[in-house]
């Protein structure tokens, strides 16, 4: 089974950038990306405009930026855990931001791991290759979504 | 991450004049102040007549005025000039006309009673104004203190709209530069080469310079939380890590033992890791570098300091060496972003005390730094 990666990210050339960086490390799989909060909770229910998506399709891991327009990564990730299909989904936050509170918060809302953008491309190219390594390679993700069968 | 995240300042908005917007608290601001100017003087002033019918009729003429004094002193802490005067007024009525029918009996017969009454109007007029000094006094420092409450807020939503928007664009100048330096590379000469490496050290350098402000900004919005610090063991614990940082330097470093001050121990350490790393750096073109931590008389102040044999500065640039980004040497002889004295001296000034540094060029630098008397001394 192809192992999908939700990426929630608002700005367009953080969008390439890491696009660019999965396929420089050699991360194949299939990105799909959600350019607002909304997008990336319509996509994950099935709903909005993803209405009809078959939800039992997970992603293995939603890379989750928190300055989003309308709802805010925050926010995304509190309804993530709300919701009983996608409670143990493993959510990553990437972002800009290492205020405390930030990263307090996003642990506090359940977040898995917290990663933050660096400048230097270099640098992001290797964090990239470093998430796509542990959570799509390392990680055992947990069996959410799917009815047991 | 296109939009500017600031959060609501304030949900109570003021006006200059101090009344708070908003019909429901209109009203009851409206209430409270009438209460205070009109309620609070009537209902001490007939308190203390009712006092001074009973028990204190006793006294008969004696002491006429002795429940009005602290009547009007009430009246006008709660309301001000205007209730006090009130007060006083309601207090002279009472004593010429509403008590003498009650009791039987006048209170003012002679002259002496129409001094003592010109004695209680002066001082009730005194210990009004002066109370409605006090009043203003305290309604000022208030909305100062809201007012700060405010700017410090919106600093705070400011250095983090800083931390994600200014960062964004930059990560993006910088990362397509090294696609193209990467992929497309083989194809430009070593001038457009050369160009890209220096938009890839400008957009990194930036980076650090915004990284740098932010922690300038951070020193000033945390909460301070001082306890006793081993400056000492900050100092050595710092030199430890810079020469670890840097095998190849030798640096002699001196450290007096057990000298404590009362401060926040993560901004003592801020301080200690700038004031000691900026002597690491400006000896490293020294051959027998040498950093000293101490305590010292400076103008009948005891004063700590970090002393080196380093490039040293002229004192002519003495202003300059606190402020933000202010450098006195360029990044190709020393590297640095110009942040980190400004970070020590606000450090410092946070807890109340004095920075200042002597030096002269290639004679070495001082920097003392003094806090408040109770904070300083060995163990």
């Amino acid at each position: 089974m192809n192992k999908v990666i939700l990426l929630v990210e608002d700005n367009s050339s953080d969008e390439k950038l890491t696009l660019l960086a999965f396929k420089k490390c050699g991360v194949s799989n299939e990105v799909v990306v959600a350019r607002d909060g909304e997008e990336a909770l319509d996509y994950l229910f099935g709903t909005g405009s993803h209405a009809g998506r078959d939800t039992r399709v997970v992603p293995t891991v939603v890379l989750l930026d928190l300055g989003l327009p309308r709802i805010d990564g925050h926010e995304v990730l509190r309804r993530i855990r709300a919701d009983a299909r996608t409670k143990l989904l493993p959510v990553v936050i990437l972002t800009s931001s290492k205020e405390d509170e930030d990263v307090a918060r996003g642990y506090a809302l359940g977040a898995n791991a917290y990663v933050r953008k660096p400048v230097d491309f270099v640098e992001f190219s290797q964090a990239a290759r470093t998430l796509g390594l542990f959570w799509l390679l390392l990680n055992e993700p947990p069996r959410v979504g799917r009815s047991p069968s | 991450m296109n939009h500017l995240r600031f959060h609501a300042p304030l949900a109570r908005v003021r006006t200059p004049g101090g009344r708070t917007i908003g019909a429901d608290m209109d009203r009851r601001s409206a209430f409270r102040n009438a209460w205070q100017r009109w309620g609070v003087p009537v209902a001490v002033i007939v308190a203390a007549g009712a006092f001074r019918l009973w028990p204190l009729q006793a006294l008969e003429a004696r002491l006429t005025w002795l429940t009005f004094y602290p009547a009007v002193a009430v009246a006008a802490l709660y309301g001000g000039l205007r209730a006090g005067l009130l007060g006083t007024s309601l207090s002279c009525l009472a004593v010429l006309w509403l008590l003498p029918p009650l009791t039987g009996q006048p209170f003012i017969r002679d002259s002496a009673d129409w001094l003592g009454l010109a004695v209680f109007a002066a001082t009730s007029i005194l210990v009004s104004g002066i109370a409605e000094t006090t009043r203003r006094a305290n309604a000022r420092a208030k909305q100062a203190h809201e007012e700060t409450e405010v700017a410090n807020r919106e600093l705070q939503a400011f250095s983090y709209s800083v931390a994600h928007d200014l960062r964004a664009p930059l990560r993006g100048m910088n990362g397509f530069a090294q696609v193209l330096i990467d992929d497309y590379g083989n194809k430009l000469d070593a001038d457009g080469q050369d160009a890209l490496q220096e938009i890839l050290l400008n957009a990194r350098r930036m980076g650090e310079l915004i990284d740098a402000l932010l922690s300038l900004s951070r020193v000033t919005r945390s909460a301070l939380k001082p306890e006793s610090v081993d400056l000492s063991a900050v100092v050595r614990a710092t030199a430890s890590r810079l020469s670890t940082a840097e095998p190849q330097r030798t640096v002699e470093v001196v450290v007096q033992d057990h000298l404590r001050a009362d401060l926040d121990p993560v901004l003592a350490r801020t301080l200690v890791e700038n004031v000691v790393g900026n002597a690491w750096k400006f000896t490293s073109k020294v051959p027998a570098a040498r950093i000293e931590f101490g305590v010292a008389e400076k103008d009948r102040v005891r004063a700590f300091y970090v002393r080196d044999n380093g490039a040293g500065f002229d004192m002519a640039f003495a202003n300059k060496l606190f402020a933000p980004f202010q450098r006195l040497h360029t990044v190709a002889e020393f590297p640095g972003t110009g942040i980190g004295l400004a970070t020590v001296q606000r450090i410092v000034h946070r807890h109340g005390g004095r920075m200042w540094a002597e030096g002269t060029v290639d004679g070495g630098a001082t920097f003392y730094f003094a806090f408040p008397r109770r904070d300083l001394g060995g163990k």
